[in-house]
């Protein structure tokens, strides 16, 4: 099982496509955000909604050019596990994400209560009345289920080592992240929390413990078995690169000594150039890596990267204002950009 | 309790446009089929998918014409329910089925396995490995969850009574449907079968387990199921059956429709690809109909005229047959009656070489 022989063992994505088996509530949407920061939107598939289809899965990847690409989906292992052969671990990295059940049940609750109005979720007649109400409606040891139909733990695990997948239980999946990033050489992003339907700090009573406890006692095994092969492995382990610094707020940026450059020209840019010019922090110029010469946004150059002087970059501080951070950043870093900033998120609340 | 003082209260729509509040697996579907046919597809108007939101719902109604339409939705009641005052609900008639709960989840078990390759199902890693542990995965007294957010009988039939909805057993959907069709001046069609789900009988997957299962989780369902088929039975008992249209079926003998003296001349109603398959299988019996009538446009279609309804007289309706190859079955009826057309048959199904025959 050489996973799970050593830290390196378990994070090594051997520099192949990562595809993300998403089971349901285990913050697959937050690594889904990742991934595109790392990547670029256009590097990475996803096969949700009508697009969650194997056929339409195969179909993009007998497409030379489209199997370089990341991926994810809701599709469970049952259904991918005939085409193993074509798309197994010699092709993709496979990776999910394993969560506590009353966590997880607390999370789907919490999430589909707050769908209601969407006909997915009238669909399946759900009781929210009560948590209670709600676990007794839904399907037993769902996590095991996804990936092997006898919804056991140990045929579960047998399909995923099969897979050679990396199996992350909740905690550690910021340390997991953080590795992908460094393995890239890129440094790590901040936190990101693009579901936010885990925040209730709503008690679970003794009932519905004891309940979850019962439907999901393989989803438990499953969860405790990956945790303490995982736990020990990264006890004590840092990513090789520190985070990025990330903007908060304009006044992180004093003292405001070499010149500042915001990179990314859409809107998102320029709603953060308008934001630190009312704050006065005067931007210097846009960087763009296919700026045209003599170009001008909101009266101020936009340059390629390529353009600045070897000797201006060691004073320059450069706001990253665009989704695909991972490439940006490898740019700012091989020119030896002083100060490298993630403002993505600051700049995404500055729009109107 | 006037609606079910009476037979004919039970069924009596008022002559407004039905709104058809459609449970997961009580017929609705074929319910569906049934509605469109009698006014066709434009005056019935489906909150399913993505059209079930009740915003939208609230949009149309100010829309004309709303009130003239049948509306068909999988919006709950419990949902519907806070907005019904932001309509006049007094302007529809109401229909909704019940369905004895161990048919019901009988049904939905064989339904939604078919449907694993759906996101919807592969998402929640439902448990098909026996109707045991599907029954367990669901919730309890769905049906009446649908109509009343406490999932309790008492509740929903007190929701129900109080708008005067005609809630229909499932068995008695086929006399409910007949009369849907009498009141509107029409002969009912055959039995038409929009979802085949149902076609073996629930015995096969029901274990004594499955029983007693379904028996405690759906306890409610049951009594609401009991309570209107308490009320219905009598009501129904001894109905007979209208007539119902001449329709071709799988073993009809299609050289009765060879032009003669009996039959007049033969002709196809519609125009569109059903009514060219039709012709298609007519011609594969050696059949050949005079041409096609339609309601909207004339021309020629695979070498035959198209004839415009409007453009022929009550002697040319009086000698024709005509094959209803239209979806609209109830227009199309009231045009070929209204003219005296000596013979019409419903040709729908058959022209769309329907699968149901095979099960």
């Amino acid at each position: 099982m050489p996973r799970h022989r050593d830290a390196a063992g378990f994070l090594s994505t051997g520099e192949k496509p990562l595809y993300l088996l998403h089971c349901l509530k285990t913050a697959g949407t937050s690594l889904i955000s990742y991934f595109i920061r790392l990547y670029g939107r256009g590097n990475c598939r996803f096969h949700y909604g009508e697009a969650q289809s194997v056929p339409l899965l195969l179909q993009s990847l007998a497409n030379p050019v489209e199997r370089h690409r990341h991926r994810a989906s809701h599709l469970p292992l049952a259904y991918l596990a005939p085409f193993l052969k074509q798309i197994g671990p010699d092709h993709f990295h496979w990776m999910t994400c394993v969560r506590d059940p009353l966590a997880r049940q607390f999370s789907l609750y919490q999430y589909l209560h707050g769908r209601q109005d969407r006909w997915g979720v009238q669909a399946q007649g759900l009781d929210f009345s009560s948590l209670e109400s709600f676990i007794d409606g839904t399907p037993r040891n769902s996590q095991c289920r996804f990936f092997h139909a006898s919804g056991t733990a140990e045929a579960a695990l047998e399909a995923l080592d099969r897979l050679d997948a990396q199996v992350i239980p909740l905690p550690f999946l910021g340390l997991v992240i953080d590795a992908i990033y460094t393995e890239a050489g890129v440094a790590p992003l901040a936190p990101i929390r693009a579901n936010t339907s885990n925040n209730g700090d709503t008690p679970v009573s003794d009932t519905a413990r004891a309940m979850i406890a019962e439907r999901f006692q393989q989803d438990q095994l499953l969860y405790d078995t990956c945790y303490q092969r995982v736990a020990p492995l990264l006890a004590g382990f840092q990513p090789a690169l520190a985070p990025v610094e990330t903007l908060v707020g304009p006044e992180q940026l004093l003292p405001g000594t070499g010149p500042l450059y915001i990179f990314g020209t859409s809107a998102v840019g320029q709603s953060l150039c308008a934001r630190l010019d009312q704050a006065g922090f005067p931007v210097t110029g846009f960087l763009d890596s296919r700026a045209s010469l003599g170009q001008h946004l909101l009266g101020r150059p936009v340059l390629r990267p390529s353009a600045l002087a070897a000797t201006d970059w060691p004073h320059a501080t450069v706001l990253i204002a665009a989704e695909t951070y991972g490439p940006l950043y490898r740019t700012l870093a091989t020119h030896g950009c002083g100060r490298i900033i993630d403002a993505f998120d600051f700049a995404l609340q500055t729009m109107p | 309790m006037p609606r079910y003082s009476d037979l004919t209260s039970y069924l009596d729509t008022g002559g407004k446009p039905v709104f058809f509040v459609h449970c997961v697996k009580t017929a609705g579907t074929s319910l569906n089929g049934y509605l469109t046919r009698l006014d066709g597809r434009s005056r019935i108007s489906t909150y399913y998918i993505d059209r079930q939101y009740t915003d939208l719902l609230l949009a149309e109604a100010a829309q004309p014409g709303f009130y003239e339409n049948h509306h068909a939705t999988h919006l709950p009641f419990s949902v519907l329910a806070p907005v019904l005052d932001r309509l006049d609900s007094s302007r529809f008639h109401w229909l909704v089925c019940v369905r004895d709960p161990v048919a019901r989840q009988v049904s939905h078990y064989r339904f939604l396995k078919k449907m694993q390759d759906l996101p919807l199902i592969q998402n929640n890693c439902i448990d098909f490995s026996s109707l045991e542990a599907f029954t367990d995965s669901m919730p309890r007294n769905s049906q009446c969850r649908f109509y009343h957010p406490s999932g309790r009988a008492d509740d929903a039939i007190a929701f129900l009574d109080g708008l005067g909805v005609q809630v229909v057993p499932v068995e008695f959907m086929r006399a409910v449907i007949d009369s849907l069709y009498t009141q509107r001046g029409l002969p009912p069609l055959r039995e038409i079968r929009a979802n085949r789900t149902d076609q073996e009988p629930p015995a096969r997957d029901l274990s004594p387990a499955a029983a007693t299962l379904i028996a405690e989780r759906f306890a409610e369902d049951d009594r609401l199921y009991q309570t209107y088929h308490g009320r219905v039975a009598p009501l129904m008992a001894g109905l007979a059956a209208p007539t119902p249209v001449e329709t071709l079926g799988p073993d009809s003998d299609l050289s009765l429709l060879r032009p003669s003296a009996a039959s007049g001349n033969l002709y196809i109603f519609g125009s569109s690809g059903v009514a060219e398959k039709l012709l298609a299988r007519l011609r594969a019996a050696g059949v050949e109909p005079a041409g096609f009538i339609d309601s909207q446009r004339r021309g020629t279609l695979a070498g035959l005229a198209v004839r415009q309804a409007s453009q022929l007289d009550s002697a040319q309706w009086r000698a024709f047959t005509i094959l209803v190859a239209a979806e609209a079955f109830g227009p199309v009826h009231r045009i070929a009656s209204a003219h005296g057309c000596r013979r019409i048959i419903d040709a729908f199904d058959f022209a769309l070489q329907a699968e149901v025959w095979r099960v």
